[in-house]
This record gives C-alpha cells, structure tokens and sequence, in this order.
C-alpha cells in the first residue's frame, strides 16, 4: 500500500508541468537566448530542458507540509550528490547508470525527487510519500516501474 | 552507437519530438520515451527540426483540426487521468481537463499543418505501437516557412507504402510506425 501524499503535492506536480511544457517549449523556440533566460529564472528551471522527460513525479515526507519535490527522469550525472542511504538501496538492483528491469538504474523521476526530499530533510527512505507519475506531455499517469517499486516499496495496485 | 545519436538511456529518459514527411504528408511523432528510427536519430538535425517548427505560425485554426476522440478517450477511461481526482474537482470538469492535457502538444503540431503521432503504451518503452492523435481536417497549401522546412535537408522523405494517411482518423491506431520508417528506404 502506497503512503497517500497531499493534494498540495499534485498540485505542484502540474504545475511544475507546466513549468517544464513552457520551459521546453520556449528553448526549442529561441535556443540558446531562452536558454540562458530560463536558466536564471529560478531554481527548477536551471538545468537545460531542451526534451521533455519521459516522466515527472512529486515527492514529499509523509504526513508532512515540509520536503517537497517535483522532479523528473534524467540519466543519473550527479551520483556524488545521491543520499547514501538512496545510493545503498540502489546499488542493490546493480550500478548507478547501468540497466536493471529494462530502465536505467537511477534515472527515474521518483529517484531524483526522493533525492532532494532526503538531502534535505535528513530523513530516510521509509518517510517518503510519492504522487503517481505522470507523462509531462500528455498529463497520463503510468505506473511505477519494477526498480522503483523495488527501491521505495510503491505498487501499483 | 554514433556521437551524433541520441543513446538509448537518453531516449528512454525524454519525450523527444520528430518529424518526417511519409508519402508526402508532414508528420511528427511524440517518441514518448521510446526509441527513435536510426535512420532520424541525429541529434543536430532533431534539434534543428524543433527550432524550425516550434518558431513556425499555425496554417490551421482549431475547428479546421480533426482530433482521434475514440482512442483518446479509451486513454482517458483506462485510468490514465484517475490522479485528478485527488484534486477535488466535479468529474466532467476531470474529463474535460484531461482530454485539454491529452490535446494540447499534438493540437499544436496538427495547427502547424503536421499529422501528429502519440506513443500507445509510453509505461514500455519497447511498445512498438502509434496512434494519430490530431491531424489537419483538409489539405491546405503550406505557408511559405513551412514550405522550406519542408524542402529543407532537415527533414527526411520516406514512402511507406502500407500507410494510406486518408483512411478514416480512428483507424489510424496500432501502427508500428518506428518499424516501418525502418524498414523503408528514404526517399533519394
């Protein structure tokens, strides 16, 4: 059984949508100007989006109105940065960066969102709450992939 | 595995835009986080192909947009949307909220005078299967910026003979369209 999250996370979740559909769609429109625009703007928007991700997820602390994250899948740069106790559960499906399930260990969106929620909070594995993931284009939900479910005990059911 | 390629874990991690023009009509496909056909996979071109066509006008206006309701809203009833009940709103306002973020991206290509392409099952990416989401109701002649992307060395010309565009738009569904742009040569 799924932790439930607040209805305040879903609706950060579309909004970071949001963010990311006008993101993506102003840089592929001006390029580099957009680009070095939105890099600054604020916070979210730093990294280069040129592609929207394949999903994007809200996480926070369970029962809580404090850690919140929305985050996206991205292949895993930024191992060092990875909470150690994420980076332990994940090295049991196999290295950082390599496949497992048929997806990229550590790439998920639910990965980079409990990595933020975890570095910031100190706080482990077992408090987080997740959205379900969404499509950014389309807004449709898919389901939590098998190294997910795996890392962070979420199902589908 | 090229430079010049995007890499499989890329792919699998984005929902990259394409296009082609198969037998003659502009298409762009959403890849959904699937794999895109080698033979469109260069990354130069790809982002050169968005920077033309996102800063293109619209040749069409909504109403002159036909839309794949049928399988839209099998989309919708299989559960895709049920988080927007987390959001406490009345049940045909989620209806209608759901098919606008379903739209909206392949509306606007469709505007720009593109067939637009969805993934089926994006939960796999090794799901071979596309359907139409939103096309152009008629044929107008493309405004003269779309016409040189269209001429242009950026966008790839392919006959696939088995694809017959002008069948009626709900049957335009479970078409392996990555296989079968493979497995057609360019048009020289």
């Amino acid at each position: 059984m799924n932790k439930k999250c607040s209805n305040a996370l879903y609706k950060a979740l579309l909004a970071y949508r949001e963010t990311i559909i006008n993101t993506v769609r102003e840089i592929k429109k001006n390029d580099k100007k957009a680009y070095k625009k939105n890099k600054c703007k604020k916070k979210t928007d730093r990294d280069y989006i040129k592609h929207y991700p394949a999903a994007i997820v809200g996480c926070e602390r369970y029962r809580s109105s404090k850690g919140r994250n929305c985050n996206r899948s991205q292949i895993p740069t930024n191992i060092r940065d990875f909470n150690p106790e994420l980076k332990r559960e994940l090295e049991k499906l196999g290295p950082i960066g390599t496949k497992a399930n048929s997806n990229v260990i550590g790439g998920c969106a639910e990965v980079h969102a409990a990595n933020k929620v975890m570095n910031h909070h100190k706080k482990g594995l077992n408090t987080l709450a997740f959205t379900v993931t969404l499509s950014p284009r389309t807004g449709r939900q898919k389901p939590y992939c098998r190294n997910c479910q795996l890392t962070f005990g979420l199902s589908n059911e | 595995m090229n430079k010049q390629q995007y890499t499989k874990d890329y792919m699998q991690t984005h929902d990259i835009d394409y296009f082609c023009i198969i037998n003659g009509v502009p298409v762009h496909i959403a890849s959904e986080g699937g794999r895109i056909p080698d033979i469109l996979n260069n990354k130069e071109i790809l982002q050169e192909q968005c920077h033309w066509v996102y800063g293109l006008p619209d040749t069409y206006n909504n109403n002159e947009i036909q839309t794949n309701d049928n399988k839209i809203e099998e989309i919708i009833n299989d559960g895709g949307y049920e988080y927007l009940t987390e959001l406490e709103l009345e049940q045909s306002k989620r209806h209608d909220i759901a098919k606008e973020m379903y739209y909206s991206s392949f509306i606007k290509m469709a505007q720009k005078g593109f067939y637009s392409f969805g993934k089926s099952n994006p939960d796999n990416p090794e799901d071979p299967y596309y359907h139409i989401v939103a096309r152009p109701q008629s044929f107008k002649r493309p405004a003269s910026l779309l016409s040189s992307f269209l001429e242009s060395d950026y966008i790839q010309k392919i006959s696939i003979p088995e694809l017959d565009f002008d069948k009626d738009i709900s049957s335009l569904v479970n078409l392996k369209l990555v296989e079968l742009i493979e497995s057609n040569q360019p048009d020289s």
